[in-house]
């Protein structure tokens, strides 16, 4: 077919799959097709696509507390749980949670076990922990680029060869989600988001509206997650919170070696109660963690962005405001 | 491990910048064996199965196939004076025990906002969209507004806008900003009319939300040679050229590329089109490989599906087809809600007229759903 037929053959025609019909005869078809509600039940059905989702109600509410500490992906990075437990002793937290993906891009898995448990820290599991206790191939973190999966593979293949069965029985023995309430408010925690352990939440990519969807259906006040890699805080229009809380495992993509978490404490505002979110730049041994991860042959992207703070693989999931700020 | 991928050490080459090699290293063993392809396998696994068939060859057809043919003659008498060969089948074939999909969640709201107005005529595109195809007019803002409303009450995540060309389209920028105002945005288009001032204000707009905007630019190919011929003759440098300018804008676009011929997804191939935006002066380029849906304009010049590709009760996994982007898609279009952005040119897969009327379930009786189930295709970003 010569271009110039390319660009005309159309005129006064509809394209039916592969064939060309008048016009007429495809909007026709397409009216005919489908259903139109009456507005009534039009109303009905948009509130039934968003109600309450059954399941979770015997997820027990821990707390109350006035005080908690929440940290996202360790990543098999002991050094910086270490000082967490530090941050958090002198904040005088109540209660230290982890988001889970205790394992992953850094060295000797079993070795955050002895500190986990030394802190008394709450885990809900991640995709780490899901893929590993259930013996799936892959991390499961969601990736779609070839080049995010080949590392995303390195380093699965690394913690699953360094992990006992009586290790990766203990990662699936945590809850998948949480409930926590900090004062008033009862906060749901989850590794990726309360609907799919790795969905990805980056604050560029996760809109107002959805978020209060996913509020309302889990019926709670506020959501904490990690499995991004990023952190942030929004607080909604409805007076809800939603949290990433970042992660220990590997600084943000931010040019500085530390990494993040979250301090949520029950405060008085204007005489009610609410609820503060500080997000904290955590200091730990990074000189300590790189050298072991040479020593395990990680890598060698992998230490150089524990030491220099920019991420130099799994970069093609960043959305463009994220990806934009980032050294590669 | 493959050395001409992985590199020496298992580092696939220019993957990273700054990344280093130990040299005379043997892999450590849990990195060994690391072939694990996730999403160009898709492609790889169909001809491995089915052998591979040159791009305009011949078919080998069943006997359902002649039977379609049949009836595709006897329906002729409504599309008089068109060529035989584009009646290849019916267009709403009945597919006894075809499984069915249900809406999951409303994560992703389509609109073809360009229509099928496009001001190319690309011979592998599945919506064959051109300068004179009204099949879908372009969308108003004030068409768009309502279902923004709607979508965010259903709890819609992001926004994707398409068509035809959706730069055509003269209320774009208001568009964009009245979505930015609620969501993330991408945009998939050919960058023929993104020139340095156009891109300029797409920056402004990108910067005035807290949500992203991302921009899909498709390329066929790694040179005049190989892409033209697909997209018309001159795209390549212009392409290139609008590439250029979003990147100079600050908006690194996504470069997109449909799987037209084989080693254009391929991992070196995927290297070679990440080595020309390099060599463009884009030091951060991103790609995304599609395969090919065969129909509209590409099943005329690559062949139509195989009758047996089609899926069938028996092919659902476990847990259903919660993995294929119906599940969690609609697409709108100045005629309505219609399942996905592949099949707005079948009239079955229109769903409604507001997305109230879209939320149940699909039948997914059309071939090109064969694609999305084998390649595990997702139209995101």
């Amino acid at each position: 077919m010569s271009e110039r037929d390319l660009l005309t053959r159309h005129r006064g025609r509809a394209t039916w799959g592969e064939r060309l019909v008048p016009l007429g005869d495809f909007r026709d078809a397409a009216r005919r097709a489908g259903i139109e509600l009456p507005e009534g039940a039009r109303e009905a059905a948009r509130a039934g696509f968003v109600a309450p989702r059954v399941g979770g109600e015997g997820t027990p509410v821990e707390g109350p507390f006035e005080r908690v500490v929440v940290c996202g992906g360790v990543y098999n990075n002991r050094f910086a749980l270490d000082s967490l437990l530090e941050e958090a002793a002198a904040f005088d937290a109540e209660a230290i949670y982890c988001l889970g993906d205790l394992g992953g891009f850094g060295p000797s898995p079993e070795a955050v076990r002895p500190v986990i448990e030394r802190g008394g820290v709450r885990v809900v599991q991640g995709n780490y922990e899901d893929s590993l206790a259930s013996g799936r191939e892959d991390c499961n973190c969601g990736y779609a680029d070839p080049r995010d999966n080949h590392f995303a593979d390195l380093s699965y293949r690394y913690t699953e060869s360094n992990c006992s069965a009586a290790f990766k029985e203990w990662l699936g023995s945590h809850p998948k989600e949480r409930r926590v309430r900090v004062g008033t408010r009862e906060l749901l925690l989850a590794h990726g988001s309360p609907r799919r352990i790795n969905e990805f939440l980056f604050e560029s990519t996760t809109p107002d509206a959805y978020l209060e969807v996913l509020c309302r259906q889990r019926a709670c006040d506020g959501i904490l997650v990690t499995h991004t890699g990023l952190h942030w805080h929004r607080p909604l229009p409805s007076g809800r919170d939603v949290v990433n809380v970042g992660v220990l495992g590997r600084p943000a993509n931010d040019g500085r070696r530390e990494v993040w978490y979250a301090r949520l404490s029950a405060v008085e505002r204007e005489g009610a109660p609410a609820l503060e979110v500080d997000r904290r730049q955590l200091a730990y041994d990074w000189q300590a963690l790189a050298a072991e991860m040479r020593r395990e042959r990680l890598p060698e992207e992998f230490v150089e962005t524990i030491e220099t703070g920019w991420w130099t693989t799994c970069l093609e999931v960043l959305p463009a405001k994220e990806r934009a700020r980032s050294r590669y | 491990m493959d050395p001409l991928v992985h590199g020496p050490c298992g580092k696939r080459p220019g993957s990273v910048p700054a990344g280093r090699c130990l040299a005379g290293d043997s892999p450590p063993p849990w990195a060994r064996g690391n072939k694990r392809r996730v999403l160009s396998a898709g492609p790889t696994r169909l001809r491995e199965r089915h052998g591979s068939r040159q791009a305009g060859a011949a078919a080998p057809r069943g006997l359902d196939t002649l039977l379609t043919h049949a009836v595709a003659f006897a329906a002729a008498s409504v599309v008089m004076n068109e060529p035989l060969h584009i009646l290849q089948r019916p267009a709403l074939p009945a597919v006894p025990g075809a499984p069915s999909v249900r809406l999951a969640s409303l994560d992703v709201l389509w609109f073809q906002v360009g229509g099928t107005l496009c001001n190319l005529a690309c011979r592998h595109c599945f919506v064959s969209c051109s300068p004179t195809n009204h099949t879908h007019e372009m969308l108003t803002l004030a068409q768009v507004r309502p279902y923004l409303e709607e979508g965010a009450r259903l709890g819609v995540k992001e926004y994707y806008f398409t068509g035809g060309e959706p730069f055509l389209n003269p209320e774009m920028e208001a568009i964009l900003a009245a979505t930015l105002a609620v969501g993330p945005v991408t945009v998939l288009t050919n960058g023929l009319l993104l020139d340095a001032r156009r891109c300029r204000g797409l920056r402004e707009l990108s910067d005035q939300s807290s949500y992203s905007l991302d921009l899909r630019v498709s390329l066929d190919g790694w040179d005049a040679a190989s892409n033209d011929p697909i997209r018309g003759d001159g795209t390549f440098e212009r392409i290139l050229a609008a590439i250029l300018a979003l990147h100079h804008a600050g908006l690194d676009p996504v470069v997109t590329v449909t799987e037209v011929r084989s080693d254009l997804g391929s991992d070196a191939g995927k290297e070679r089109f990440l080595d020309l935006l390099r060599s463009r002066g884009i030091a951060k380029p991103r790609l995304k490989v599609l395969p090919v849906f065969r129909i509209g304009a590409e099943a005329e010049r690559a062949g139509a599906y195989e009758s047996w590709q089609r899926l069938r009760g028996s092919d659902a996994p476990e847990g259903g087809f919660d993995h294929l982007q119906c599940s969690a898609c609609r697409m709108v279009t100045d005629q309505g809600v219609w399942v996905c952005p592949i099949l707005v040119n079948e009239p079955s897969a229109r769903m409604g007229e507001t997305l109230a009327d879209a939320l149940g379930p699909f039948e997914l009786r059309h071939q090109a759903c064969w694609t999305c189930h084998e390649f595990g295709v997702s139209c995101r970003t």
